[in-house]
């Protein structure tokens, strides 16, 4: 799980360049594509993209579609709930409204949230075999 | 590094506005409002009416502009649509249809 306090950039990109909405941004209507995309801005609308989505502190999403992205970061206001493929980590300043999806989610202290979690990862092995393996 | 960068994978179909700078590098459908300079680069595509403070082109615009500022058509811009602004230029190569309005 990611420890660090920092917001980073994705590591990677995809084929578009990374994309910011400022502060001062508003945006009513879908934003899709490619590439990675900070958001410190007001966004009303679905939000889909195969890069990494960081919603900085401030920021603020409200959809009917769940956000989707490759991994995000919210440290921001979202209503709508967010489906990546890989991590959803909700920071410390984060207010999410909605269902998260991800491979891996991690929620720091003090982030408000309220949905459901579903994330699907492997059972250590003590657990993988059910009640009949702990026993044994 | 202008505060909002729109990259070149992104579409936003629906009306962005903005307090500060705007770069579109992607595609935008619908509406722009931009307070200050907004900047449409190479390969980006604007298919929306702009507002703008300070206006460069370097892509492509089919929609109406009216800046409060001026207007630069690059080489390699293309802009069907009409344009309202103080001042403009339009450079050796680039593409315009539509008629320009000064407000003299």
């Amino acid at each position: 799980m990611a420890q660090g306090k920092t917001i980073s950039r994705g590591a990677s990109h995809s084929s578009g360049g990374p994309s910011v909405l400022g502060a001062g941004v508003t945006v009513r209507g879908r934003l899709t594509g490619d590439g990675d995309v900070t958001v410190e801005g007001t966004i009303e609308g679905a939000v889909s993209v195969t890069g990494a989505l960081i919603v900085a502190a401030g920021a603020s999403i409200s959809s009917e579609d769940a956000l989707q992205a490759r991994t995000a970061v919210i440290a921001g206001n979202v209503e709508g709930g967010v489906v990546a493929q890989g991590n959803v980590r909700l920071m410390a300043s984060a207010r999410v409204r909605g269902d998260l999806k991800g491979s891996e989610i991690s929620i720091d202290e003090g982030a408000d949230f309220q949905g459901r979690i579903d994330a699907s990862f492997e059972l250590p092995a003590e657990l993988a075999g059910g009640r009949s393996a702990l026993k044994a | 590094m202008a505060s909002t960068v729109i990259g070149a994978g992104i579409t936003i179909e629906g009306e962005v506005s903005s307090e500060d700078d705007v770069v579109v590098q992607g595609t935008i459908r619908g509406k722009l409002h931009g307070k200050d300079r907004v900047t449409v680069e190479q390969g980006a595509v604007v298919e929306a009416d702009v507002t703008s403070g300070p206006l460069t082109v370097a892509g492509t615009i089919t929609g109406n502009i009216h800046s409060h500022d001026r207007v630069d058509l690059q080489a390699g811009a293309k802009v069907v649509g009409n344009v309202k602004a103080t001042r403009i230029t339009i450079a050796d190569g680039a593409q315009f249809k539509g008629n320009v309005d000064m407000d003299v």
